[in-house]
């Protein structure tokens, strides 16, 4: 449903009282937005929207407004009144625009007679004429209540009113009548037709139609007006049962046209001609039987049951949210909500006229589990998982064109902490590497990429000579000394991995060797200590990101040293892989 | 948005626009989204006619299924047979008769008419023990609702 966003019953000028009451009547209590899939209470027949009311239940079993005991499957819809919302919202924009012009033309005019009240005449000739279509039908719509208030304050004639209503009650019928339903009757007459047997339909259904379309089996049966009372004070679910029963037997086929004495069923209270009783009864008895089972639900989206969480296993739980294509990470307490909200929402969703598709609840549910958690960040680089590979690159592209001078600038910076640490090669390989890591520890506040960058070039540096001599200059960028060490190949990766990804910067160490399966690699870093935060493990979708990024950020262009052939190869979702990698092997055992 | 902040978005809009007599919600605290500060005033004609105060409003994420916390605050909080010293107040619907129907206007015209209908002022009896014993949230309390008069 559109809902225009932040609109007030108060939008409405003061002299327009009743539409201010309007509006808000046709809001819902909880939500304070218009109605979205209306349920009525039958209690006490207020109105909420669906997915409202049965969070609040999970509170409390009463009506928000009353205090009237209610539980969730006494729950209805309330389709007219989501009619109601509906027109009344496509109606508003222009309704106001009118409202407001014209009380801004006439103000001095109207409010007096307004407040007079007797002047109505004059009032509605003053506003009216050019409004009155489109005040019409919600006047009808909204119900007795407003249309009560309205009389009282301005005198609107009796006629009007009554056929306000009218078209009301016509409207209400709408909804009622699905397609369904009069196929139903159209079975329904066939089956009478053949059998002999009467059964009236229920009192929404047409009957003038019917009695003509069945005239010719009228020598069969009594007059109607008896049994159709009887049968439809008689359960509806019997009713349904009829409708869909078994084929006629076959005596029935031949009505011979000879008025025999017919008699009143004692299941059903249909009147059957005397011979073909006991088939009759026999199968009114089978079928009240059947219709002690719950009645056939309509075609649709039925609601989940809910689920004694104590009693499910973790992995039960997680097998029901996988189901639905929920995500499973987290602990017990998170799939625990999570599948409440879930529910929630899928359930909801079945009171709608046309429920959206699951994944799209799916993803509602687990974006607003976000925004719980508080973190949500507007994705630097937002991609669909399924988005083409050459989207991605695009994206990519555009990205690094916009933060360029940031690249630049930050590989600047990690070059100088580079050199700065080269000096410091003398001393013990080993150690040095720890000391470069509690140094990056330390300037955590300044920026975590780079801290990394410089970390994994640490590491690489100190403790891996391999890689040292390996490394020609694999950086592409500006400004890069050429005799650079190797290590600056997965440097600066690292840094553009980490602002490309927009994460957290431990994920700029699955960059750090862009030479690695970044997987392996980022828990090869793990082990090690001073890591100013930790990737959340349960961000799949991030860890694929990163690990596109790992092959595609890697801004230093597919490495092209001199002396070993890095082939960063980019499949969309799967990282870079490497031919040749034995300083792989180092770099992890370095930690 | 999310719909708690939706809905408080839309009640700070209508109270700032058409705020209720004698109640005015103060935006000069620095007050967030999920915490308010209602100035009001005692109603005419009743014992506490005159007087200001000031309402601490704070909203949990579960708003409006979860009540929120209000508390009188500030220097002056009234005398009242239902309101402790340290601003806490002894109201059914800021626990268990929460409703989300209920909104921040609602509650203050209830606290409005809780003060009108004193006939004398004073602390509850129990006071200085519950001030001193008490947690800094009213919710945590158990009230025993026993008086309906006042």
């Amino acid at each position: 449903m559109a809902v225009v966003e932040e609109t007030f019953p108060t939008d409405w000028p003061k002299e327009w009282q009743e539409l201010q009451g309007l509006d808000g009547a046709l809001r819902c209590p909880i939500c304070y937005d218009f109605i979205n899939v209306s349920m009525i209470l039958p209690n006490c027949s207020h109105n909420y929207c669906s997915l409202c009311i049965r969070r609040y239940i999970g509170y409390k079993t009463r009506c928000p407004t009353c205090s009237m005991a209610v539980s969730e499957p006494e729950l209805r819809n309330n389709r007219l009144l989501d009619d109601i919302v509906r027109h009344f919202l496509q109606l508003r924009p222009t309704l106001l625009k009118l409202v407001k012009a014209s009380s801004e033309k006439a103000p001095a005019v109207e409010t007096p007679s307004k407040r007079i009240g007797a002047d109505t005449i004059n009032l509605r000739d003053a506003k009216r004429p050019r409004l009155e279509l489109e005040r019409k039908p919600k006047q009808k719509n909204e119900g007795t209540e407003a249309m009560r208030v309205y009389d009282e304050s301005h005198g609107l004639p009796q006629q009007q009113q009554s056929e306000g209503e009218k078209t009301a009650r016509m409207d209400n019928k709408k909804p009622l009548l699905p397609q369904q339903q009069q196929q139903q009757q159209q079975q329904q007459k066939q089956r009478d037709g053949e059998e002999g047997v009467r059964i009236p339909n229920t009192p929404t259904q047409f009957p003038e139609q019917q009695t003509s379309e069945t005239t010719s089996e009228a020598s069969l049966r009594l007059p109607k007006p008896t049994t159709s009372v009887v049968y439809s004070s008689s359960t509806s679910a019997i009713q349904e049962e009829t409708v869909t029963s078994v084929p006629p037997p076959c005596a029935t086929s031949t009505p011979s046209a000879e008025p025999a004495c017919e008699v009143t069923c004692p299941v059903c209270r249909a009147l059957v001609k005397q011979h073909y009783i006991n088939l009759h009864l026999d199968k009114c008895l089978t079928q009240q039987q059947e219709s002690l089972k719950p009645p056939v639900k309509l075609p649709g989206r039925r609601p989940l049951p809910k689920l004694v969480y104590t009693l499910l296993s973790d992995k039960q739980l997680k097998s029901r949210l996988k189901e639905h294509g929920v995500s499973t990470q987290g602990n017990r307490q998170v799939l625990v909500r999570r599948h409440q909200e879930f529910l929630l929402l899928y359930n909801a969703e079945c009171d709608s006229l046309h429920p959206r598709p699951v994944p799209a609840l799916v993803a509602e549910v687990e974006k607003a589990e976000r925004v719980r958690k508080g973190t949500v960040t507007q994705s630097k680089l937002p991609y669909q998982r399924a988005a083409s590979p050459s989207k991605l690159e695009k994206n990519k592209e555009e990205y690094l064109k916009k933060h360029d001078s940031h690249f630049v600038k930050i590989i600047t910076a990690m070059r100088e902490r580079q050199r700065a640490c080269q000096k410091q090669t003398t001393t013990a390989s080993a150690s040095r590497g720890q000391h470069c890591a509690a140094s990056a520890a330390e300037q955590s506040g300044s920026g975590g990429a780079t801290l990394q960058c410089e970390r994994s070039l640490d590491e690489s540096t100190s403790t891996d000579s391999e890689v040292v001599t390996s490394g020609g200059d694999v950086v592409t960028s500006e400004a890069a000394p050429a005799g650079d060490v190797g290590g600056k190949r997965t440097a600066p990766s690292s840094g553009q991995q980490r602002f490309g990804d927009g994460d957290s910067p431990s994920s700029a160490e699955s960059g750090g060797g862009s030479t690695t399966p970044p997987l392996a690699r980022v828990d090869g870093c793990r082990g090690d200590a001073g890591t100013p935060s930790r990737r959340s493990s349960d961000d799949e979708t991030d860890m694929e990101d990163c690990d596109v990024s790992v092959a595609e950020d890697a801004r230093p262009v597919a490495a092209t040293t001199a002396s070993r052939s890095v082939a960063v190869t980019t499949t969309s979702g799967v990282a870079a892989t490497r031919e040749a990698d034995p300083p792989v092997v180092v770099l992890e055992c370095s930690f | 948005m999310d719909a708690d902040k939706k809905r408080l978005q839309k009640e700070l809009m209508t109270l700032q626009l058409n705020p209720p007599v004698g109640i005015k919600v103060n935006g000069d605290h620095g007050s967030s989204l999920t915490t308010w500060y209602v100035e009001m005033e005692g109603a005419t004609g009743t014992l506490y006619e005159g007087e200001k105060f000031q309402l601490l409003f704070k909203f949990t994420n579960r708003y409006p299924f979860d009540s929120p916390e209000v508390v009188f605050t500030g220097t002056n909080i009234p005398v009242h047979p239902h309101v402790y010293s340290n601003g806490h107040i002894c109201l059914s619907i800021l626990t268990e008769d929460w409703s989300p129907a209920l909104s921040v206007e609602s509650v203050c015209l209830s606290i409005v008419s809780m003060l009108s209908s004193c006939k004398e002022k004073k602390r509850p009896p129990d006071n200085t023990f519950y001030v001193k014993t008490c947690s800094k949230n009213p919710k945590k309390t158990r009230w025993w609702y026993h008086d309906d008069k006042v």
